[in-house]
C-alpha cells in the first residue's frame, strides 16, 4: 500500500491530536481514582504518618521537616493570618501530572488507582521530573542516582488496603477512599468548620484533597497552579510580532547578498 | 609550532585532566547533593547547545543558501558546530545519574516528553551536520592525503573514509550532497533547539522560564552566540597562525556580520525591556525578575548580563573605527560570550531557587561545587584543544574549490 504525502500528514496530525488528548484523559476519569483526604483541623503534627511511611518503605527512621529522598511525607506547621496551620506535604498525585509528561523514558507511571509512582529501576536520573513538578515533590537520591517520591502505596491500595500514612494516623486527620467521595467529605468538613478545600481542580485534580483553615493558595502555602488550560495573551502578541517582523528583517538582512550572488 | 603553541596545548591538556578528575569524583567517589536539580553542568550543556545551533545556522547560510560572505566561514562553522555539540554532551552525561540506562530512550520512549524529542533531534542534527561537513572537506582531505606522509597521511585517509576520487564529477556530487545534508541539518537543528527551549518553556511551576515565546527567543540567542563564536574563533586562529586575514573574510566580518550582530544585541535589549515590563502583570514572574534586578543577583545581572554582555559589545560594534577593526570585533564577541554564559547561568539557577512547597520563607542558595567547575572548564578546554588541532589539520578555508564546482 502506498501512502501519499497528504495522507501521511493527516495521519500524523490525527495521532498527535489523539495523543495530546489521551494525556488529559485521567482528569476526566475521576470515578476510577482514589484520593487521600487531609483534614487540617484534626492534624496535631505528631508525624506518626512520616514514621509509618518510613517503616513501610524501609527508609532510615529519623524525622525530617523537608521532603527528601528519605522522606516521602511530613507535616509542617506555621501561623498564617493568626491561625495555626498544619499542612501535610507529599506527592499530590496530580490528574495531569507534569512529571509523568516530562520523564523521557516513561519511568514515571500511573497506577490503576490513579496514584503516580516512579519505577526506580527504570529511571535514568535526568532530574527533569524534579524541575517539572508544580509542587517540587520528587527529590534526587544521590546514593542510587534516581528520583524518588511518595507512590501512594499503590501496590497495597490495589489490594483494597489503605496507604500506610492513612492507616497510621491516630487523630482522624487522614482519610482514604474513592476520589468523588473524598471530595464530598472534604466539602462537608469545610462547610461545618468554615475552612477551605484545596485540590479539586488544580493540575487536573489532585490525588490529595486538603481541608485547611485558611486559603492555602492565596497565602502562598501552595504555589499557584492553573485550574484550566489558558495562555497569557501577552505571549501571543510577542509571537505575532516575531512572525510578522522576522521574515521582513530577515529579507532585508540578506537582500543585498542574494542579488550579489546572481551577479557573480 | 612555536613554544607558545606548545605551552597553550600543555595548559589545555592539564585543564582537561582536571576535568577528568572532576568526572571521576562525581561519578564514582560521590559528591554532596546539589541543592538545585539542574546545576552548572546543565548550564554548560545548554550554553554549548545554543552555540552549536547558531554555528549550524551560519554554516548553512553559506553552504545551502549560498549567501556571499557566509560561504567563507561555512566549513569552519560546520566544524565548530560539530565539536561544540559533541562537547555539550559531556556535562550532560556527567549530570545524568545512570548513563547505562540511556537505552530506555529507544526501548520505552515517552513521546509527550520534550526531553525525549530533544535527544532524538540533537542526535539527528549531529549526524547530518557531520555529513555536511564531510562532504564540504572531502575533496581537499583526499588531496592532502596524497601530499602528506607518515601519520598525517593515515589520519587524512581515515577522515576521507577511504575515498580517493578527485574528479570534477565527484566535486559536483560533493557540493550537491553537502547542500542536501546541510538543509536537513538546519531543519533538525532548529527543531532540536526549539525543543530545548520548550523543555524550559512548558514548565508552569518555574515562572521565569514559562512562556510560549521562550523557544523563539532561544533560536534568536543561538544566532547571536553563533555569530560571536565564529568571529572570535576565526580572528584568533588568524592571529595564532600569524597569517594575514583574507580580504573577503575581513570585509564580511566588518560589514554585514557586524551590522547583524549589533542589530541582534539591540533586539535582545528591547526584548529584555519588554520581558521585565510585562512581568509586572504576573506576580510569580515578577518575583524572579525582582531577584535579578534588585535582589541578591542584581550585581551580576547588571554587570555581566547587561553592561559586559550587551552594552559594551554594542558600543564597540557601533563605533566607527573600533567596530571595523579585528581587535574591536574580538573584544566585542569575547565580552558577549562571557555575558551570555552568565545570562544562561542566572536564568537556569535563579528559576530554581524558590522552594515550591514550604511554609517556611527563604530562598535556596547555590554555589557550584569544585568538581562541577572542573568538569565544565575541562569541557571548554577540550573544545579549545580539538579546535586548535583542527585548524592545523583540516582544510577549513577551501570553500572556493567546492563552491566553484557548482557553477
Amino acid at each position: 500500500m502506498k501512502i501519499s504525502r497528504r495522507n501521511f500528514i493527516k495521519g500524523a496530525l490525527a495521532t498527535a491530536v489523539s495523543l495530546s488528548f489521551s494525556s488529559q484523559a485521567w482528569a476526566e476519569e475521576s470515578e476510577k481514582r482514589f484520593a487521600i483526604l487531609f483534614n487540617g483541623f484534626n492534624c496535631v503534627g505528631c508525624e506518626i504518618c512520616q514514621l509509618a511511611c518510613k517503616k513501610r518503605n524501609r527508609l532510615p527512621e529519623n524525622f525530617e521537616t523537608i521532603l527528601s529522598p528519605r522522606t516521602y511525607v511530613y507535616v509542617s506547621a506555621g501561623v498564617r493570618k493568626g491561625k495555626e496551620v498544619r499542612v501535610r506535604y507529599s506527592c499530590m498525585h496530580c490528574g495531569k501530572a507534569p512529571c509523568l509528561e516530562a520523564c523521557p523514558v516513561r519511568a514515571i507511571r500511573r497506577s490503576k488507582s490513579g496514584f503516580v509512582y516512579i519505577d526506580q529501576r527504570h529511571c535514568i536520573g535526568c532530574q527533569y521530573c524534579i524541575v517539572a513538578c508544580h509542587y517540587g515533590v520528587p527529590k534526587f537520591d544521590p546514593e542510587n542516582k534516581v528520583s524518588s517520591k511518595c507512590h501512594g502505596c499503590f501496590d497495597i491500595v490495589e489490594k483494597g488496603k489503605k496507604p500506610a500514612c492513612v492507616e497510621a494516623c491516630p487523630w482522624n486527620a487522614l482519610d482514604f477512599g474513592k476520589r468523588d467521595e473524598i471530595i464530598e467529605k472534604a466539602k462537608n468538613i469545610a462547610k461545618k468548620k468554615d475552612g477551605y478545600v484545596y485540590g479539586i481542580k488544580e493540575a487536573g485534580g489532585l490525588g490529595v484533597i486538603y481541608v485547611l483553615p485558611v486559603d492555602a493558595e492565596e497565602l502562598g502555602i501552595f504555589p499557584r497552579v492553573r485550574k484550566e488550560e489558558s495562555i497569557y495573551p501577552a505571549d501571543f502578541i510577542y509571537e505575532a510580532i516575531l512572525v510578522v517582523l522576522m521574515p521582513i528583517v530577515g529579507y532585508y538582512a540578506v537582500k543585498e547578498y542574494l542579488v550579489a550572488e546572481e551577479e557573480e | 609550532m612555536s613554544k607558545l603553541g606548545y605551552a597553550w596545548i600543555g595548559f589545555l591538556l592539564i585543564v582537561v585532566m582536571l576535568g577528568i578528575y572532576g568526572i571521576i569524583t562525581i561519578k564514582f567517589i560521590g559528591v554532596e547533593e546539589s541543592p538545585i536539580p539542574w546545576n552548572l553542568l546543565i548550564v554548560a550543556y545548554v550554553f554549548l547547545a545554543i552555540a552549536s545551533t547558531g554555528l549550524c545556522v551560519i554554516s548553512v547560510a553559506g553552504n545551502v543558501y549560498r549567501l556571499r560572505g557566509y560561504k567563507v566561514v561555512a566549513e569552519r562553522a560546520a566544524f565548530l558546530a560539530i565539536i561544540t555539540m559533541l562537547c555539550a554532551y559531556i556535562p550532560l552525561l556527567v549530570h545524568i545519574g545512570h548513563v547505562g540506562r540511556m537505552y530506555h530512550f529507544v526501548t520505552s520512549p515517552n513521546l509527550y516528553s520534550s526531553m525525549w524529542w530533544m535527544g532524538f533531534l540533537y542526535t539527528l542534527y549531529l549526524l547530518f551536520e557531520a555529513a555536511e561537513f564531510w562532504f564540504l572537506i572531502r575533496f581537499n582531505v583526499v588531496k592532502l592525503s596524497q601530499e602528506a606522509t607518515g601519520i598525517k597521511r593515515t589520519i587524512y585517509r581515515v577522515i576521507s573514509l577511504g575515498s580517493r576520487d578527485l574528479s570534477e564529477e565527484s566535486l559536483k556530487r560533493d557540493a550537491k550532497f553537502a547542500r542536501l545534508m546541510g538543509f536537513i541539518a538546519l531543519f533538525a537543528a532548529l527543531s532540536a533547539h526549539f525543543t530545548l527551549g520548550t523543555i524550559f518553556a512548558r514548565l508552569e511551576s518555574r515562572a521565569l522560564w514559562y512562556g510560549s515565546f521562550m523557544p523563539f527567543h532561544f533560536i534568536l540567542s543561538a544566532i547571536r552566540l553563533g555569530i560571536a563564536t565564529i568571529l572570535l574563533t576565526t580572528i584568533v586562529s588568524y592571529w595564532i597562525t600569524k597569517k594575514e586575514m583574507k580580504m573577503e573574510i575581513k570585509e564580511f566580518f566588518t560589514g554585514h556580520l557586524r551590522r547583524l550582530f549589533a542589530f541582534l544585541i539591540a533586539f535582545s535589549l528591547i526584548y529584555y525591556a519588554w520581558l521585565i515590563s510585562q512581568s509586572v502583570l504576573h506576580k510569580e514572574t515578577y518575583f524572579f525578575w525582582h531577584l535579578l534586578i534588585a535582589g541578591p543577583y542584581a550585581r551580576d545581572f547588571w554587570l555581566f548580563q547587561i553592561v559586559i554582555g550587551k552594552i559594551i559589545p554594542l558600543a564597540i560594534l557601533l563605533h566607527p573605527s573600533a567596530g571595523r577593526s579585528l581587535r574591536g570585533l574580538f573584544t566585542a564577541s569575547l565580552l558577549f560570550i562571557v555575558g551570555s554564559f552568565v545570562l544562561r547561568y542566572q536564568w537556569i539557577v535563579v528559576a530554581q531557587t524558590l522552594p515550591l512547597m514550604a511554609l517556611r520563607e527563604g530562598l535556596i542558595t547555590y554555589t557550584p561545587s569544585v568538581p562541577e567547575i572542573l568538569v565544565v572548564s575541562g569541557t571548554f578546554a577540550l573544545l579549545a584543544l580539538i579546535y586548535t588541532i583542527g585548524i592545523r589539520l583540516l582544510p577549513l578555508e577551501k570553500w572556493y574549490v567546492v563552491t566553484k564546482a557548482v557553477k
